[in-house]
């Protein structure tokens, strides 16, 4: 049986040796300088789901170096670093709270266990690397004294070995877990857990200890690489962020954590807080991949390449744009002619576009019958009804401005019949139809029935720029159905249109659901974006899209509500928006404002475009209403934008002048 | 095969049927809108009867008019069960006499009461659940009306586990209709081993098909892929004996090992019991095993039609005490 080279998509479900096996970096050792292993100040990692924050971390543990070199000592003399891989989850760290015990008891206990379950980790680590024995005589007896002098109590008379040593931690982990668990029983009666360390003392002091007394470790550095810091609460947080401001010598910290995870910058250090910059320094995964759009692109071809190496599907050195060929391509030239044809088809001389506008003057009653035929004959453009759509386009901004009908008629043909003898980009009716020509497309195909799809590598590159598990998602569901049609994917001809449209499709309700993050406004975030995206819908399919390629927004942050800014931050911790880092420059204040992107993995829900070209700009209060639990704001604004995007917007004044010289200058 | 847990007596029962062959002291059932809860609390042979109002359900002072209505309140699940145990004075029901319809209970508390009878030293308690005669919405029926706030241990079912590899991790979910549920729990334990477990057979032939379907929303997160087969087990939807019965099955060999264990059931509630007795004979001692939850703000006061059908269990907690 084939395997679907994009079936695991997560890095936690890979094997240490796949880990190695799949690792992809964009440019000459791009990735492997990102967390610097030998720098001694901590990083802390910020990525959405999905970004590679975990791959990237665990690429750095110990499990996975020991499986890339050969050998325990020569993994501490080339690579002249540890990596202690720790998952924050695996702590069960919501036990430390409630049950009726003080929180700041809670606080020191938890940072005594958090100390406590990394020093077993690192132990663990090195009695793995001595299965290789790589202590010298008395070395082991000497660590093992450091390791007990680093209690502030002693009670460690049986423990002679490192292994001996590391059953003791667990006994003591043991200890506290069970009064911890069963203090729900004992409600208001204390702990009675002995403190034996000072927190951090162990994390810092191991290092040094085992610097001290092995000759192989004397440079090397022990990497803390702490993944999912969400997953603590704020107090827990409180003294990670001390272990990074404090770090000693012979260790370094790497921290993962979603965005907006990191929930305090408090230390324990009497109240300073950490300070970024000169602390740690913080690297914004996703973001650092979409502003560069290059590197992401390369990394992602090498990517899918890689994975389809692996499974078999490719031999040899190939080129990245041997990915593209994989699905079937189609131009927008091509798309808009296929197009044209099937209205001319179906539609013959009355396309819907115009036999609406046809109808929206009629209601009206603007003009008279035969300066209608009139005017519907100015706007029309036989076998081009992209430029059709532009006309009538014009003709809507004009009506909605109040434009006198016969010299509007009169400049759009024009316009458009200059265009046509000259196809200058540059004249405005080719920028305009540049800008427009997608949502055009869009408004026609859904006019006339045609399905409006998402294809072709570059386009999944787009839309999903930084997060390179929403681009293998696609793949993964595009594999699925082409098999599902007895097709070979990947092995035999590109993959038709319609199939890549399907795994897209499925890929953005996927993402929508499974985005979802937890808390107070994760649930009003989702519905904010799915309003949001309404609105954006609205817009592109109304009469007079005020702007192309719409899925951004700004607004002034500071006139938000407390609880919209929450949920503005839950859609961007979800990935649902990314803030456009530049923002918006406000037309009547100059003030800059926000500004915030659908994430284009969503926009095959409701049909919007992958680029990002205009942005609305929203009032606070209109932002407000996407976020508030009562939904009668949010349909009020639907409404009003509504009618100011369809016709009739404000109705021309009844027209008396007949058209005919326009008709007569057509002959 | 192991089959400790079929020493429990359970039975299959009609409203007469039940009126015929018991009576208890205390009935207490879990108060929703569903018409099964209705019916079994008007019908139930009890001398005394309460309804349990849990907060999770939104209900407002003036839909709680019943004086044999108890508001739940407490900080956590724990906090609010040792509440009302207090307040209906369960202790003085030890030896028997007790009776706990869970068919409208919210799970976190249904497994702090069945650990409460048995760390309070109870001899035996009798639950009862009635069967839905369809969801709502079939497969897309939702419980939990509002997002997941936390996923957490069940207060009373936290382990202590190994800070090894966490990839040797083991979660079995015991899944239900929230897919949302599912994938918030397999994110919460990304790199562990996943298997779920589905009722069968279902409380109703449709409903295994729907919660298949749910399950698959959750794939991503659960990490299945071509060899998703192999990770699905299956237990009785009905049955919380037999569902103890092939999680002793199939985490034999985790438990020999002393793998770090997590459990989390989201499915029927009897599934829950038998998770919960699962718990407490075979993985309390154990150790290194938890009972994850994905705790919500809110649930449904209804997603269910009509009532099917009546099942009894018996749970005898010497007996329990015998199996661990």
């Amino acid at each position: 049986m084939v395997l679907n080279p994009f079936a695991i998509t997560k890095a936690s479900d890979f094997t240490d040796d796949q880990i190695n096996l799949l690792w992809v970096s964009p440019g000459e050792k791009q990735f492997e300088r990102l967390l610097a292993p030998s720098q001694k100040m901590p990083i802390v990692l910020f990525g959405g789901k999905g970004a590679g924050k975990t791959h990237l971390m665990r690429y750095y543990s110990y499990e996975s170096q020991r499986l890339r070199i050969r050998g325990a000592k020569n993994l501490l003399e080339i690579e002249r670093w540890l990596g202690i891989f720790v998952r924050c989850t695996g702590l069960n760290a919501s036990r430390f709270r409630g049950k009726g015990v003080d929180q700041e008891v809670w606080d020191l206990l938890f940072a005594y266990y958090f100390d406590i379950w990394i020093t077993q980790r690192v132990v663990s680590v090195i009695l793995d690397l001595n299965s290789e024995t790589i202590f010298e005589s008395g070395e082991e007896q000497e660590v093992v004294r450091g390791l007990c002098d680093l209690f502030d109590r002693w009670e460690f008379a049986e423990v002679k070995t490192l292994a001996s040593f590391l059953r003791r931690l667990g006994d003591i982990q043991k200890e506290i877990d069970f009064k911890v668990n069963n203090a729900v029983f004992r409600r208001g009666e204390p702990l009675e857990i002995t403190i034996l360390s000072t927190p951090g003392s162990l994390i810092f002091g191991i290092p040094k200890v085992v610097q001290r007394a092995l000759s192989s470790f004397k440079e090397v550095t022990f990497l803390y690489l702490i993944d999912e810091l969400e997953s603590l609460e704020a107090e827990q947080q409180v003294f990670v962020n001390t272990l990074v401001r404090e770090h000693e010598g012979g260790c370094s910290i790497r921290i993962g954590t979603r965005l907006y995870g990191l929930r305090t910058r408090r230390t324990l250090a009497a109240g300073e807080e950490l300070k970024e910059g000169s602390e740690y320094e913080p690297i914004q995964l996703d973001e650092l991949l979409r502003d560069s759009g290059s590197t992401y692109n390369r990394f992602a071809r090498r990517l899918c390449l890689k994975r389809l190496h692996e499974a078999g599907f490719l031999r040899g050195e190939n080129d990245e744009k041997t990915i593209d060929s994989f699905f079937e391509p189609r131009s927008f030239r091509q798309l808009s002619d296929e197009l044209a044809k099937h209205i001319r088809d179906k539609y013959g001389d009355n396309p819907p576009h115009l036999e609406k506008l046809r109808r929206q003057l009629e209601e009206r009653d603007i003009l008279s019958s035969t300066d209608l035929e009139v005017a519907i004959d100015c706007l029309r453009c036989q076998g081009e009804p992209l430029l059709e759509k532009l006309n009538v386009l014009s003709f809507y901004r004009a009506w909605a401005k109040g434009a006198e009908v016969p010299k509007t008629l009169d400049k759009i043909r024009k316009q458009c019949r200059d265009y046509q003898k000259t196809k200058e980009r540059k004249s405005s009716y080719g920028t305009s139809l540049q800008h427009f020509q997608d949502d055009l497309y869009a408004q026609l195909c859904r006019e006339t029935g045609v399905k409006y799809r998402y294809y072709g590598f570059e386009n999944f590159l787009q839309m999903t720029l930084g997060n390179p598990r929403n681009l293998l998602k696609i793949l993964k569901q595009i594999y699925r159905w082409a098999e599902f049609r007895g097709t070979e994917p990947f092995r035999s001809g590109p993959i038709d249109r319609e199939l890549q449209d399907q795994g897209v499709r499925e890929t953005a309700d996927w993402f929508f659901h499974d985005a979802l993050g937890q808390g107070q406004f994760a649930e009003r975030s989702r519905v904010g974006t799915e309003r949001l995206a309404e609105l954006f819908r609205q817009a592109r399919y109304s009469d007079k899209p005020s702007e192309s390629s719409l899925v951004t927004f700004s607004t002034n942050w500071s006139e938000l509500r407390e609880e919209t800014r929450s949920c503005l931050e839950a859609c961007c911790s979800s990935s649902f928006l990314y803030e456009v880092s530049a923002g918006q420059r406000d037309k009547n204040s100059y003030r800059v404002d926000c500004k915030y992107q659908l994430n284009p993995i969503l926009s095959p829900r409701w049909d919007l475009p992958i680029a990002r070209r205009g942005t609305i700009p929203l009032k606070p209060e209109d932002v407000d209403s996407l976020f508030a639990e009562d939904p009668s704001g949010y349909t009020r604004l639907l409404r009003e934008r509504y009618h100011s995007l369809n016709a009739p917007f404000r109705p021309f004044e009844r027209h008396s002048q007949l058209l005919l010289e326009l008709k007569d200058d057509e002959r | 095969m192991n089959d400790s847990f079929s020493l429990f007596h359970r039975e299959n029962l009609t409203l007469e049927g039940l009126s015929r062959l018991y009576e208890w002291d205390l009935f207490v059932a879990a108060h929703n809108l569903s018409e099964r809860v209705e019916v079994l609390y008007e019908n139930v042979p009890s001398r005394l009867k309460r309804r349990l109002v849990f907060p999770e359900y939104g209900l407002t002072d003036l839909e709680m008019t019943d004086s044999e209505m108890v508001m739940v309140h407490g900080s956590d699940e724990a906090e609010s069960v040792v509440q009302f145990c207090n307040h209906l004075e369960l202790e003085k029901y030890k030896p028997g006499g007790l009776c706990v319809d869970i068919t409208g209970f919210i799970r976190p508390y249904l497994l702090f009461l069945l650990l409460w009878f048995h760390v309070q030293g109870f001899r035996r308690v009798d639950f009862l659940y009635a069967e839905p005669s369809i969801y709502l919405d079939k497969e897309e029926t939702q419980f939990v009306s509002q997002e997941v706030v936390e996923v957490r241990a069940v207060l009373g079912f936290e382990g202590s586990h190994k800070p090894n590899n966490t990839r040797q991790d083991i979660l079995l979910i015991g899944a239900g209709y929230d897919h949302h549920l599912i994938s918030a729990v397999a994110s919460f334990k990304p790199d562990a081993r996943k298997q779920v477990m589905f009722g069968f057979p279902a409380l109703r032939p449709e409903m295994y098909q729907e919660s298949l379907l749910r399950a698959d929303w959750a794939s991503e997160a659960l990490g299945f892929s071509e060899r998703e087969a192999a990770r699905r087990c299956l237990a009785p939807a009905s049955d919380p004996f037999e569902t103890a019965n092939v999680l002793c099955e199939e985490l034999q060999i985790d438990i020999e090992e002393g793998t770090n264990i997590y459990l989390s059931s989201m499915g029927p509630k009897p599934q829950v019991l038998g998770f919960g007795l699962f718990y407490i004979s075979k993985l309390r001692e154990q150790n290194s095993s938890s009972m994850i939850f994905p705790f919500a703000s809110r649930h449904q006061l209804a997603t269910c039609k009509g009532y099917s059908k009546l099942w009894f269990y018996r749970v005898d907690f010497e007996l329990l005490t015998a199996l661990v």
